[in-house]
């Protein structure tokens, strides 16, 4: 027996909402799934073009103008033993799915077969040099503690840039969930009255069993 | 501190607002509506109440350090 969630029809013809639509959600998990992987593909999936386009783009573009502001350098997996060589931040740029994936190849693989794109920076353990930036042109180097704070110092929007990429995976949360359970709706004034007062209950849950009805 | 932040908020750095307000106010309201009408409609309200918490809590902090 299929999963009823995967012929799930969204159908609203109420009445007392200001719109009519009918979303075919299709499989609704996979389209959650390409969701994830590029924004707006799961609504691609699931034929809904028009968000397909404004996810894509609004998500992908805050991303893109992220990496734009931190010169490339503030999506990267780091999971050392110090708060610094942790980069939290990771967790949520990773909701934008496949953008973000390089920079677990670059954390895993010592080789680093994307170059310096997305790599992690350098730590020197305790007993080894600081970090070496660049040789300046009287002859002098630059010691850093270590190539993020090198980033911190000579990218000036790193944080900027760090918190864009977060944004745009945070985001793409509400999109995934958007793909896998069709637009949240909000309930019409009088009946969001009714429900503050309490007095709504058998008719709510009537409500929302009309919201999700299997495909006839 | 607040002097700190208040130089933050140059209106050069204010610009970077803009395509996140855009981003995030045509999210959000996607996530709410089918439609494109309806959608643009709550982003482009979304966006405003954005705008005016902000503007609340900006002159909250300039409020405190006029007292401070």
């Amino acid at each position: 027996m299929p999963d009823a969630a995967t012929t799930d029809r969204y159908d609203t013809d109420r009445n007392d909402v200001d719109e009519e639509f009918t979303v075919d959600l299709r499989d609704r998990t996979f389209a959650a799934v390409f969701a994830w992987l590029l924004p707006g593909a799961g609504h691609a999936y699931q034929r809904r073009w028009g968000k397909s386009v404004l996810f894509f783009t609004c998500i992908m573009g805050t991303f893109l103008f992220g990496m734009y502001l931190g010169s490339g350098k503030v999506v990267y997996a780091a999971w050392g033993k110090t708060s610094d060589e942790r980069r939290l931040p990771y967790l949520l740029q990773a909701g934008v799915g496949l953008p973000a994936m390089p920079a677990l190849v670059q954390a895993n693989f010592a080789s680093r077969p994307f170059g310096s794109f997305m790599a992690p920076p350098r730590f020197p353990g305790p007993n080894e040099p600081p970090f070496v930036a660049r040789e300046l042109p009287d002859g002098s180097v630059e010691h850093y503690k270590d190539e993020l704070a090198y980033w911190n110092l000579v990218i000036d929007d790193f944080e900027l840039g760090t918190v864009y990429t977060m944004i745009a995976g945070l985001l793409n949360v509400l999109a995934i969930y958007d793909a896998w359970a069709g637009p949240v709706m909000a309930l019409p004034d009088d009946r969001r009255k009714r429900k503050k007062d309490g007095d709504e209950s058998d008719d709510d849950a009537g409500d929302k069993s009309s919201k999700k009805t299997p495909a006839p | 501190m607040f002097e700190s932040m208040l130089i933050a908020m140059s209106p050069a750095n204010l610009w970077h607002l803009v395509p996140l307000l855009t981003a995030v106010s045509l999210v959000y309201a996607a996530t709410r509506h089918e439609l494109l009408v309806p959608i643009t409609a709550h982003a482009v309200r979304f966006a405003i109440w954005i705008v005016v918490f902000m503007a609340i809590v900006f002159g909250v902090i300039q409020l405190i350090e006029w007292f401070m």
